[in-house]
């Protein structure tokens, strides 16, 4: 193995089966919590009696609507959370009725005993049934059942399309998603009167956490914590959850610690998928295959409450402008409440889902002028230093060598000479690193440097580990500065108790923002540790990697830790310092620039078809991305294949089946996600050049990752079949019945 | 429910449970027994991520009584640390980077464990079958492949003769 | 209720006789997703059969083989006998993932009588008889009588399968096993087919078993008629045609009745094609 490998300290425990998740750590005293959930996508309770699910021997706490408190809540602006409900249910699985007692048995007796009366009420199952006059009303606050409303027009796009040479259009949707982390969402909750309330539970967004649970309570944000044990995967599903708030309640109730943790079933029946978007697309061209005009009207499902469903709005109508130069763009976007389970954010944030219909359609629009799509793509693109149409500033990008590379590097020339049912197709992305629009009161990060006293260095963040590499990223970016081996450092984070501040990790953020705050707190105590040596030993005293030199005295690192803790009344030396990156909130009309730096991708997929089952299988895959430098390249290839493998699912085989609100395929042998002869060899490569934003040059990687990849593989099934698929997942029922339709020669 | 005493011979040791017999292995070499190395993924025998070795082979133990593992030899993860072929079976991992968030490891290192305890003939294994009951949701399997083939193809194979 | 484990089979078919408990081979179908579906078998005493040494062996026998009860997948495909029946080894190959495969029995393939089963199509095309013992005694019946519909046996209540045995006609017949899944990982079924040649002295015959597409796995005997040894591709379209018309599926979260249908015509022509354009196999 090569020996750049940057080793994350947490590997071999892993491996091994040392690191502990939430459901492996125990409270003395602690209670099963579970929960009581609505069976109808829409009813109103008219009934609930928990009498007999007290009397079970073993029942500490049964809490419903009525002995909670009902605070306007929520983790977005949108505050429309309860705790449990109390008139309505809006979504199968809405909580009811929670319980707590002292083992399984008794609690799932209890849970079984709880009697709850519904008359069911018309549900609304999608979009346009909400957006219907006289469609029931779901939350008062918004008459329309619209939250969000996205319009914007850049330039004169009905003139752009009036002058092409060419239009292509269509009707594009995206499917429902599960995360499908494999750790199945768990919690435990303390409520304790001095300390206030303690929770461990996966959350990589932590503060924001517990600004909302405290909320939710009535409670100050210092009477919440929240310890963060490794994460079992997320992608998007561990951000703030109403299952830790119920457990909170409990908690309350019983005076004992509550875990709740979900099995399969649960997990997957009350999940908070991808939100499915509807994509109404066009983009014109001139007849040398310059692209005019890109028009897009959308709509989300946001289910029956706000998560982060209006972001992924707000990408899927913006991000694809800063990836080519539409020169005229117009966007309507349109999210919806619902009687579907919320939905939410995943990996690729709504970016991917408009990029599945971008792809196609740029490919036809190579098709209609007979030229290569590469090549359409090529002359298409932004480049660095553009401001492009939606207002990023791309102070760096490779895209175009990228494209050329993967080019090269998959064969693309073969192309013209595959026979059907092999096709090979490409697409490509851009992110963010971080983004203005999450919060607007701060989207930086903040890092504490301690030196100890053993002479190893603790870097402290607020921003959360997953499992992308980001300890040993930030470790390297630590070790660079202060001139000391990787190994020597601990990166600590995941308590809001001990830990400064942080937005978390989404929108691919934490390589940049907290790698920037680590930076500049390691450059901070380097400078502050070389004066100080100064005074100490003397003028002649140099700090160096390993100690202090003083003339031909050396002192290691931990003797200078001592000494210094005993010149400062016992304490380390620590620095904090906090990164503020110059982004700009975007606009109303969501102009601006809103992330330090933009990585670029490149992918391409090869695929071949069975003629009769229309089963597919990828058989060859290349990602060439534009991440800046690549400061973890072990993490960050990692990020890469399994971005694809997600992709891989996503097109050819997952998809949440909802019937009346209701998931039907609630297992991982029904909801099928890529086993390891779904994912081909993929070939990853870096193309690396310093972005001048980023810690020593680095952009994301994280959520880039995914977002060409249901593009590449689609319009690789497209130049297989000389057909073309629209919806989500292409899937070999769906191309079996597509092929059917086809007029047969 | 009637509690019955089960005598477990785990990882090595002899040991007593008494309850329910048809409890799943896992539960109880979890919660009992504070194994926490067997994760827990879906209890229908899908993910891998609870992997155990019941007499040499791998099983699911979400989906095992604890009554039915009486009288056979149970190793968890925990019980191979020291085991010569899991060491470098980490080592590899580690430097693939075969786990992302980790939670399918432990499962998936038990099954590659299992492999290269069987003999292949001096052949590479099908991997793609072996891994087949374990879901990776993080890594794409590309760099438990790379581990797996340094250290139950021709690597085991040479180091053995 | 209790786990009993014996070692011995009349003490298995004593307790059959006086407790009814419930048979358990691997537990793979029984006690999936345990802690929501125990509430069913609350009180059920438990008959765990996988220590009595005498329903775990392979044997060949006089007029054909003998696969014991608890025999499990993972046995069949790597058994040297089993490599007499191929289409078996192929369906013991795919039925979960190897940690399944390491449990799953035969017999619990049979007993639960899924659409789906893998390893049942075989046996049908193999023309398998089913063993059951009681203390009454042992009678031997046609898997095809046996399993009478989704989840339905025709078992008797004091009765356990002891073994399946596959008669002499099918053993290094021309055979295989084929199965429609939609990805790499663990999957169940959407159509599969076994087919197994006979080819005796006076005419070849070929039996064609189609699973997951009815409520039990079927043959169309008109069909098979159809195919002899030098069957042109367009007579296995029309065989494969007639199957699918002659195809009960459903529409469920996994595929749709339609899809199932056109797929089992797919699986047909293709299982004909291997076994028939294949060169033959040596007996042995
Ligand atoms: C993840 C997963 C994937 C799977 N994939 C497949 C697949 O691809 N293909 C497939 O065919 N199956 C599959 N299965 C189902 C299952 O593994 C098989 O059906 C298996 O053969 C069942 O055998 P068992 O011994 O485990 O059954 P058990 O669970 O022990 O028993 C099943 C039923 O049969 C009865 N029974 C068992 N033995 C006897 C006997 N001797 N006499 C009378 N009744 C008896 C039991 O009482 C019970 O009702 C899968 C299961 C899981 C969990
Ligand atoms: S938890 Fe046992 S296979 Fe998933
Ligand atoms: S590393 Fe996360 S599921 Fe495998």
């Amino acid at each position: 193995m090569s020996s750049e490998v940057t080793m994350a300290s947490d590997f071999p425990a892993k491996i091994s089966g040392r690191t502990q998740y939430v459901d492996d750590l125990h409270l003395p005293g602690e209670l099963y919590g579970g929960i009581v959930r609505s069976p109808h996508p829409y009813a109103k309770i008219t009934r609930v009696d928990i009498r007999e699910a007290q009397q079970v021997a073993g029942v500490k706490a049964v809490i419903t609507g009525d002995n909670v408190p009902h605070h306007a809540y929520g983790p977005t602006v949108y505050k429309d959370w309860n705790i449990l409900a109390c008139e309505k249910v809006l979504f199968v699985g809405d909580e009811v009725v929670a319980i707590a007692a002292d083992s399984r048995d008794a609690l799932r007796q209890a849970l079984d005993k709880v009697v709850v009366e519904y008359e069911a009420l018309e549900p609304i199952l999608n979009p346009h049934a909400a957006l219907q006059p006289g469609a029931a009303v779901l939350h008062e606050a918004v008459p329309d059942n619209r939250p969000v409303k996205i319009e914007f027009e850049r330039g004169d796009v009905d003139k752009a399309f009036a002058q092409a040479y060419i239009v292509r259009s269509g009707r594009y949707t995206t499917n429902r998603i599960y995360h499908g982390h494999l750790e199945p969402i768990a919690v435990i909750a303390n409520w304790d009167e001095q300390d206030g309330l303690t929770l461990w539970a996966g959350s990589h967004i932590p503060y924001r956490a517990r600004e909302t649970y405290a909320a939710a309570f009535g409670l100050p944000e210092e009477k919440v914590r929240i310890n963060v044990p490794p994460i079992g995967g997320s992608f998007g599903a561990k951000y703030v959850l109403k299952v830790h708030v119920i457990a909170a309640a409990l908690s309350m109730r019983a005076g004992a610690p509550v875990r709740i943790a979900l099995d399969r079933y649960e997990d997957m029946l009350t999940a908070h998928p991808r939100v499915p978007l509807e994509i109404d697309i066009r983009i014109a061209a001139d007849k040398d295959g310059h692209f005019l005009g890109k028009d897009v009207v959308v709509y989300g499902d946001a289910g029956a409450r706000i998560y982060w469903s209006p972001n992924v709005l707000a990408s899927a109508c913006t991000r694809a402008d800063s990836l080519y130069q539409f020169h005229n763009v117009r966007a309507k976007g349109n999210l919806c409440y619902t009687n579907n389970s919320p939905t939410t954010c995943m990996r690729g944030f709504g970016n991917a889902e408009m990029l599945f219909a971008v792809e196609n359609v740029i490919d036809e629009i190579a098709e209609g002028l007979g030229m290569d799509p590469a090549q359409l793509r090529l002359q298409n693109i932004v480049h660095k230093g553009d401001t492009t149409i939606g207002g990023y500033h791309l102070d760096s990008c490779e895209l175009e060598a990228c494209i050329r590379q993967v080019i090269t590097l998959s064969g693309w020339a073969r192309r013209r000479d595959f026979k059907k049912y092999h096709g090979l197709g490409m697409a490509i992305g851009n992110h963010v690193s971080g983004y203005r629009g999450i919060d607007p009161r701060f989207d930086g990060s903040t890092a504490v440097a301690r030196l100890l006293a053993s002479g190893r260095v603790e870097i402290e963040t607020g921003e959360i580990d997953l499992g992308q590499g980001m300890s040993g990223t930030y470790a390297h970016i630590a070790a660079r500065v202060l001139g000391i081996d990787p190994s020597f450092i601990t990166v600590q984070s995941g308590d809001t108790g001990r830990y400064p501040f942080g937005i978390g990790t989404l929108a691919s953020r934490s390589t940049v923002m907290g790698g920037n705050a680590v930076k500049q707190a390691c450059e901070r105590l380097r400078n502050e540790l070389a004066n100080w040596v100064k005074q100490h030993y003397g003028p002649t005293a140099v700090l160096t990697g390993g100690g202090v030199e003083v003339g031909q005295e050396q002192h290691a690192l931990a003797e200078v830790a001592r000494d210094f803790i005993s010149c400062h009344g016992g304490d380390a030396f620590s620095v904090k310092e906090t990164y503020t990156p110059a982004t700009e909130l975007p606009d109303r009309t969501l102009y601006g620039n809103p992330s330090p730096s933009y990585p670029f991708a490149a992918h391409v997929a090869e695929v071949e078809v069975d003629p009769d089952t229309f089963r597919v299988k990828v058989i060859g895959y290349w990602a060439v991305h534009d991440a800046g430098m690549v400061l973890n390249r072990p993490a960050a290839t990692g990020q890469v294949v399994g971005g694809v493998a997600q992709g891989i699912g996503w097109v050819t085989m997952e998809d949440f089946k909802v019937s009346q609100g209701q998931v039907q395929n609630r297992s991982l042998l029904d909801y099928r996600m890529p086993g390891s002869s779904d994912v081909p060899p993929v070939t990853v490569e870096f193309l690396e050049t310093e972005d001048p934003n980023g810690p020593f040059g680095a952009k994301s990687v994280g959520e880039m990752a995914i977002d060409p990849v249901p593009g590449a593989i689609s319009n690789a099934i497209a130049h297989a079949l000389g057909v073309r698929g629209h919806d989500l997942p292409l899937a070999p029922e769906r191309l079996w019945r597509i092929m059917q339709e086809q007029p047969q020669v | 429910m009637q509690e019955q005493h089960i005598i477990l011979n785990l990882n090595g040791e002899e040991k007593m449970w008494v309850g329910d017999p048809t409890t799943p292995l896992a539960d109880v070499i979890r919660e009992h027994f504070q194994l926490t190395g067997t994760k827990v993924g879906c209890r229908t025998g899908e993910c891998g991520a609870c992997t155990i070795i019941l007499d040499g082979a791998p099983m699911n133990s979400c989906i095992l009584p604890v009554a039915m593992a009486e009288n056979s030899v149970i190793q968890t993860i925990e019980g191979l640390a020291d085991d010569r072929r899991f060491q470098w079976l980490v080592t590899a991992m580690a430097e693939e980077g075969g786990a992302q968030c980790g939670f399918c490891t432990p499962g998936i290192m038990m099954t590659l464990w299992a492999s290269s305890q069987a003999s292949h003939g001096g052949q590479h294994p099908d991997y793609h079958a072996i891994l087949k009951n374990n879901l990776c949701r993080c890594t794409g399997y590309q760099s438990i492949l790379a581990a797996a083939k340094r250290v139950l193809g021709r690597e085991v194979n040479a180091i053995e003769q | 209720m209790a786990w009993y484990q014996p070692q011995e089979l009349t003490e298995a078919l004593d307790m059959m006789a006086t407790r009814e408990p419930v048979i358990v081979c691997g537990g793979t179908d029984v006690f999936v997703n345990w802690l929501r579906r125990k509430q069913q078998f609350q009180g059920r005493d438990w008959l765990d059969i996988h220590r009595i040494q005498s329903v775990r062996e392979i044997r060949r026998v006089e007029d054909g083989l003998l696969i014991g009860a608890a025999v499990n997948a993972a046995e069949i495909w790597q058994s040297p006998i089993c490599n007499a029946i191929p289409s078996l080894q192929e369906a013991a190959r795919v039925v979960g993932g190897w940690q399944i495969q390491n449990r799953a029995s035969i017999a619990g393939n049979v007993a639960n009588a899924s659409p789906a089963a893998d390893m049942m199509v075989p046996l049908f095309a193999l023309g398998a008889r089913v063993v059951l013992q009681s203390v009454q005694g042992e009678r031997r019946i046609r898997i095809e009588d046996f399993v009478l519909g989704p989840k339905q046996t025709s078992i008797l209540k004091h009765e356990l399968i002891t073994h399946i045995h596959i008669p002499e006609t099918g053993l290094f017949a021309p055979q295989t096993f084929l199965r429609l899944d939609q990805r790499g990982g663990t999957d169940i079924s959407l159509v599969s087919v076994a087919v197994v040649a006979k080819v005796d002295r006076q005419a070849s015959h070929v039996n064609i078993v189609v699973g997951a597409a009815s409520p039990k796995p079927f043959s169309v005997p008109m069909a098979e008629e159809m195919v002899h040894k030098d069957a042109a591709s367009d007579v296995m379209k029309r065989v494969a045609a007639l199957y699918a018309a002659h195809a009960a599926p459903i529409t469920d979260v996994r595929a749709s009745a339609d899809y199932r249908r056109a797929m089992v015509g797919v699986l047909v022509e293709r299982g004909l094609g291997k076994v028939l354009l294949a060169p033959q196999t040596t007996t042995g």
